[in-house]
């Protein structure tokens, strides 16, 4: 098989392990209360506004309880994690500026590859700010926004995102969008103009490098009326033997007659907590998709959520997760219906391996007055062995009689008579194992920018190896 | 004073803002044990020790009222008839066995004058020896002033299959519970549930099939049709533990709801912790399917009386899995009379 | 011509904005047996719903009167009421819905209402006439059933419901020569009891070989092409439908 697939180059896992000297212009000290918040505002020049809503975000952060339903956190000690830490470098719009162990880095990713082959803009984020910025001239100048988040909130579009700022995902919404709200920084904003088409997608990438350090980039997208964007978010970071924390809050609004389309890659090291936010509002007649990987990560808690506002909105998710040894990822999707007319179609795909835990948590509400919604959720499973574990948590709340909803689920393991065809084939069994189990999550990876399809094919290829026994 | 107990929890729990993760019951601050023609109690009541789908709160509360097992004999080869006419406040713990290689059947008819207020609970274990069969059906169709918790709990051991066909209307608030032990290699437990809510009555159900030893096999079936701000919600668990490889465990819901004004949840869970099993979830709810309705439509019945049979069909999908003659025939009677009542 | 009780003027019928119907006219009078042939896709099954009154067949244009009323303007049900009847293709199944209960409500819908006794026993009878077992009385409508199953219980509707006009589309495909004997005893035991007319749409014409045909109508691409006596079923048999294809 490997002679097959070499059009994708066996990476090893060490590229995302390879660990920066720390090279800091600020590091805040460990812990969390007013002082630090205080710093964090006074280190990115807050508008006032904003130094007092980070202050009522830590109040409402005290307030909450950690949540009691999903995977435990209590590895993750606010004491221990340093919620800023500033790389020491500006933003630059050249690779050639960016400082020399952090480009090599990023190179180390593919980001600039990948930037000059198939990207409109990159935003490359390191530690708690952006290093590396920069957007193609031809969609600069069709009026596409595309700006790390401390100049959108500074510059001519401040009024356009305090209005949007945490208002989809509200603070009391839960404890980490609370702690999301305090101790926010970098990220990126985006503004689509009135039917402006974005052929070519725009990518934001988050390396965490600061050992016992947070990332909590604030993302927000506005696609106007008639526009379409395609948005791709990567995220990855080298492995500690202490606990890292990624709390990012994305938030998507999808105008009327607009497509969003917005793929992640997660492979956060498993050390990190990743207790992520994301919601999506669409109105009428608009489209909402979303792709989704998760491999990385030690917890994760992740949920994109969609509320299906305007009539005729529509929304689809695909998503695939791979928790392997030490890793408990909580991962599944939510809608709301509420226009008339509404869509959601929903296909996840699950696998656990080497004592890991994956979960499906799924929520398809249809409220009253939702006449005419439709939702197909699909959801699969593969249990690789029989040390994990795989658990799947739907929730179907539907509170209309014109509604037309369908909920598959099933959980099974690599079948045995296809294994042994294979190697009658002259595959290794644990090649023909992989081949399966790429097979199961081909729909997934059908979705996703050719690279990142490769990329994801090489990290099942690389958590299978050894699988066996 | 009335007792607040948590029952239904749902195993492990999810978002609290579904309100999905268990359910609240007031029961009064004390009740009175039920008759059961031949019940005698139970010799030891250790040995009845068996999970159930509504809880341990639940348990702990008929031992505070001393509610304990009793133990009905059933008849192998015969049709053990149990009728549960409420008219007070009344718990009871039914335990009923099947000898190895017996097959049982037993019918729990339960009913309550329309005039009646009052809360009952009534409780079900059962054991399956080897090899044996054990089909209960329910007909639970109190009148409206009754709040019933159902709550049934099993012990299957190899070979051993319990069939469970369960029937639901009328009553005001209905809690029910059911858990399977698949203890036994090759075992079986199998739910049919039928179900009609309408003018605000509340059905709430955690059924739950613990997969522990191999090739044991699961079904729950549910069909219902709700209406007029009727209330569901649905939890089946199926949960294959290390150890049930071959196990295969698969649940089904239809639902019909009729109008704009209820409120339907379902919460169907796999849970897994072994390779080599199949598990299986599907679920489709909403209106009728037109194509059913025109073809019903054709015969020259009009829209009204097509959703009516429509309605009482998911009943009846469950009621055509009666294995037992004689309790078929009952329970067609029964939907038989309503019909003819239309 | 015996007294008119169906006749379609120009009908015009789209299917998900195509036009499967264009113009087509027929006209059947009282206790007469027409037999509708045509190629695939011609259609014939079209014809049959959009008269039934399936919501997906959108009459565009053209006038439909049964027994002088617009039958267009009816309800399924009224429809059905009035005496029209269609032997479905492929009928649904309806889980939970026992057979028995099915045909006693739309007998009692027609104005035919019977005890449960009297209900079994002329059910019975007619299930005679087409080999089935009374048993699938008890049986979920059309669950599980097998072709020939399902076109046999759409028979004995029609032979209970006992309608002015059936329309009897593809009765007779996918069935084995037997169960095709058997339907047309089934077919012929409507016509000698109730005398009723038929619009019989096939495209093989085995179930017409003991059947006695008035008249038959070729329709091609939306339209009636051809019309003819029964001799025109021999000639397809022999020719098929090039000739009415257009070139």
């Amino acid at each position: 098989m490997s002679e097959e697939k070499t059009i994708v180059e066996d990476i090893n896992r060490s590229v995302y392990d390879v660990i920066d000297k720390e090279n800091n212009a600020t590091r805040l000290e460990e812990g969390l209360n007013e002082d630090i918040i205080r710093k964090i505002s006074e280190e990115k020049d807050d508008p006032d506004w904003m130094r007092e809503f980070r202050l009522s975000c830590l109040k409402i952060y005290n307030e909450l309880k950690v949540p009691q339903w999903g995977p435990g956190i209590d590895g993750l000690d606010m004491e221990r994690i340093s919620t800023y830490v500033r790389p020491n470098t500006k933003m630059q719009n050249s690779w050639d500026e960016v400082p020399e162990d952090i480009k090599n880095t990023f190179e180390r990713l593919g980001i600039p590859q990948a930037e000059r082959a198939s990207l409109a803009g990159v935003g490359a984020q390191y530690d708690s700010e952006l290093v590396y910025h920069n957007v193609m001239k031809e969609v600069e100048e069709q009026g596409v926004v595309y700006t790390d988040f401390e100049s959108a909130l500074k510059g001519e579009y401040s009024d356009m995102v305090r209005e949007h700022f945490m208002k989809l995902l509200v603070p009391t919404d839960h404890k980490f969008n609370a702690l999301h709200g305090a101790v926010w920084s970098g990220g990126s904003f985006v503004y689509v103009p009135k039917g402006v088409k974005v052929s070519i997608p725009l990518q934001s990438y988050f390396r965490l490098n600061a050992k016992g350090a947070g990332q909590f980039e604030h993302t927000l997208i506005i696609v106007d009326e008639g526009a379409d964007l395609h948005f791709i978010e990567g995220c990855s970071a080298p492995k500690y033997n202490v606990a890292n924390l990624h709390s990012g809050c994305v938030e998507l609004f999808v105008s009327k007659n607009a497509r969003l389309r917005y793929s992640t890659i997660e492979n956060w090291s498993k050390n990190m907590y990743n207790l992520n936010s994301k919601r999506a509002i669409v109105e009428e007649n608009a489209r909402m998709e979303w792709v989704s990987g998760s491999f990385g990560s030690h917890t994760s808690y992740l949920y994109p959520s969609t509320i299906l506002k305007g009539d005729n909105s529509t929304m689809e998710y695909t998503g695939i997760t791979f928790a392997g040894e030490g890793q408990n990822l909580d991962t599944g999707m939510k809608v709301m219906h509420v226009g008339k007319n509404t869509s959601s179609v929903v296909n996840t795909k699950s696998i656990a391996k080497s004592g890991g835990v994956s979960t499906t948590r799924t929520s398809v509400q249809v409220m009253p007055g939702a006449k005419g919604a439709k939702s197909v959720v699909s959801c699969e499973s593969l249990m690789v062995d029989s040390i994990s574990r795989s658990d799947t948590i739907p929730v179907m709340d539907i509170r209309t009689d014109d509604a037309d909803i369908g909920h598959e689920a099933s959980i099974g393991s690599i079948p045995d008579d296809a294994v042994f065809y294979l190697m009658s084939r002259g595959m290794t069994e644990e090649d023909a194992r992989a081949l399966i189990v790429s097979g199961f999550a081909d729909n997934v990876s059908r979705e996703l920018p050719m690279e990142y399809a490769a990329e994801m094919n090489n990290l099942i290829r690389l958590e299978m190896k050894g699988s066996i026994g | 004073m009335a007792d607040k107990i948590m029952i239904n929890s749902l195993v492990p729990p999810t978002w609290n803002r579904l309100k999905v993760n268990e359910t609240y019951v007031e029961l009064p601050a004390s009740v009175s044990s039920g008759k059961t023609d031949g019940a005698v109690p139970v010799a030891d009541a250790s040995e009845w020790k068996i999970e159930t789908g509504c809880g341990e709160e639940l348990a702990g509360y008929l031992e505070n009222n001393g509610i304990g097992p009793v133990k009905v004999t059933a008849d192998p080869g015969e049709l053990t008839v149990i009728k549960k006419d409420y008219t007070a406040d009344t718990a009871d713990v039914l335990c009923f066995e099947a000898g190895a290689g017996e097959t049982v059947n037993i019918l729990i008819d339960i009913t309550s004058d329309e005039k009646i207020k009052a809360s009952a609970i009534l409780k079900v274990l059962i054991k399956a020896a080897k090899d044996s069969v054990v089909n209960l059906t329910q007909v639970i169709r109190p009148g409206r002033g009754l709040e019933l918790i159902n709550d049934i709990g099993t012990d299957i051991s190899d070979k051993a299959q319990v069939n469970l066909v369960q029937i639901f209307t009328g009553g005001s608030i209905i809690n029910a519970g059911y858990r399977s032990g698949l203890s036994g290699e090759d075992s079986f437990a199998g739910c049919r549930i039928g179900f009609i809510r309408t003018d605000g009555e509340k059905l709430d159900m955690n059924y739950v099939m613990k997969h522990l030893a191999p090739r044991s096999k699961s079904e729950i079936n549910v069909s219902g049709a709700l209406s007029k701000s009727a209330v569901k919600i649905f939890r089946g668990t199926i949960d294959f533990v290390k150890g049930c490889a071959g196990a295969d465990g698969a649940e089904n819901e239809r639902v019909l709801i009729l109008d704009d004004t209820v409120i339907n949840k379902t919460v169907p869970l796999i849970l897994c912790t072994e390779e080599n099993v199949a598990g299986s979830h599907g679920a489709s709810i909403g209106k009728p399917a037109e194509d059913m309705l025109f073809y019903m439509m054709s015969r020259g019945i009009d829209r009204e009386k097509a959703l009516k049979i429509l309605e009482r069909a998911s009943l009846e999908a469950a009621v055509s899995h009666i294995a037992d003659p004689a309790a078929y025939e009952y329970v067609m009677n029964i939907i038989d009379e309503n019909r003819e009542d239309d | 011509m015996s007294q008119e009780i169906l006749k379609v003027e120009k009908l015009h019928v789209k299917v998900q904005d195509k036009e499967i119907l264009k113009g087509l006219d027929l006209e059947i009078g009282e206790g007469e047996t027409h037999v509708i042939m045509g190629p695939n896709g011609a259609g014939k099954s079209t014809l049959g719903n959009t008269l039934m009154g399936k919501s997906e067949y959108e009459v565009t244009s053209g006038k439909v009167t049964f027994f002088g009323e617009d039958l267009l303007e009816m309800a399924t049900d009224e429809r059905a009421r009035k005496g029209l009847f269609m032997s479905f293709q492929n009928p649904v199944e309806v889980p939970g819905v026992r057979l028995s209960e099915f045909i006693r409500n739309s007998c009692e819908a027609l104005g035919n209402k019977m005890s449960l006794w009297n209900f079994k026993k002329a059910a019975a009878e007619q299930m005679k006439v087409l080999n089935m077992d009374p048993g699938y009385l008890d049986r979920e409508l059309n669950v599980g059933f097998s072709g020939g199953e399902k076109k046999k219980t759409e028979i004995l509707q029609l032979l209970m419901m006992k309608p002015k006009l059936a329309i009897l589309d593809e009765t007779d495909s996918g069935l084995d020569v037997d169960a095709v004997r058997t339907v047309s005893e089934g077919v012929k035991a409507y016509q000698e009891q109730v005398g009723g007319s038929l619009l019989i749409i096939t495209h093989s014409t085995r179930i017409l070989d003991a059947l006695n045909v008035d008249k038959v109508h070729v329709v091609a691409d939306g339209r009636v092409v051809a019309e003819g006596d029964r001799n025109l079923v021999d000639e397809i048999n022999e020719s098929g439908f090039e000739k009415y294809l257009k070139a």
